[in-house]
């Protein structure tokens, strides 16, 4: 199985992609992990493509690919904004009292903690960023 | 979102996909409700089965606001892989959690 979608990189594109992760879910191909993992890569890294990758630059585009094979999920991420790997991120802050605690790069450290290998690689002529998070199913 | 007071407690049942759409269809009326309220309250989370970061965000505020006027957020009823992620981000350490709702009123009733 092999799926892609391209969107705008904006804000209204993330329903678009809400709703491309609900017609993967509905294919019932994919285990409940990996379906989360589906829906957590759409919210947290493309959510942040949008927010920072793209903000010194108008939208350029955002490209997901699943490809399903020998029960093995691939989730590929690409845009063209500013490169950012998600594994340089530091870990958030679990020790803080309520008043102090910031959930930044909570969202990451979740994709990172899911998937069973996060791939990143920029291609600086090209400008590409391409994020690649697999997970078998289990 | 439904929302009930049961005596002082305003308990609010949170939908089933905390994702980007399911916050912004709840995120202002816990804020407003949660304001006004000022006091004892519980989100009932056993529906919900997908959790991203913005949730755990929009539940954090909530805490913050409530803390500081006496009142309190406590969760209820969650899924084993919503647990697993509130175990992951050291959430578990900063709310009090109870399986269901009963349990939570009967800890608020007898413990404040």
């Amino acid at each position: 199985m092999r799926q892609h979608i391209e969107v705008p990189g904006e804000w209204a594109s993330i329903s678009t992609l809400l709703a491309f992760t609900d017609s993967l879910e509905a294919c019932e191909v994919l285990s409940h992990e990996q379906c989360y993992l589906l829906r957590l890569v759409i919210e947290e890294i493309a959510t942040n493509i949008v927010k920072y990758g793209y903000i010194e630059q108008p939208p350029g585009p955002i490209q997901v690919t699943c490809e399903y094979h020998a029960s093995r999920l691939a989730i590929t991420i690409r845009d063209r904004g500013r490169p950012f790997d998600p594994r340089d991120h530091p870990l958030p802050d679990f020790t803080s009292a309520t008043a102090e605690r910031s959930i930044g790069g909570l969202g990451l450290y979740f994709v990172c903690e899911m998937a069973d290998d996060v791939h990143y690689h920029h291609d600086p002529t090209s400008g590409w960023n391409e994020l690649i998070v697999t997970k078998a199913s289990t | 979102m439904n929302v009930e007071q049961i005596d002082d407690v305003l308990v609010f049942t949170l939908p089933q996909r905390l994702d980007a759409n399911g916050v912004a269809a709840v995120e202002p009326q816990l804020a407003q409700q949660a304001a006004a309220h000022r006091g004892k309250m519980i989100a009932d989370m056993s529906e919900v089965n997908f959790v991203a970061s913005l949730a755990l965000r929009m539940l954090l505020t909530t805490l913050k606001v409530a803390q500081p006027l006496g009142g309190d957020l406590r969760i209820v009823g969650l899924q084993p892989p919503i647990a697993e992620i509130f175990r992951k981000s050291r959430f578990d350490t900063l709310f009090k959690i109870y399986p269901d709702r009963a349990a939570a009123l009967a800890d608020y009733q007898n413990n404040g």
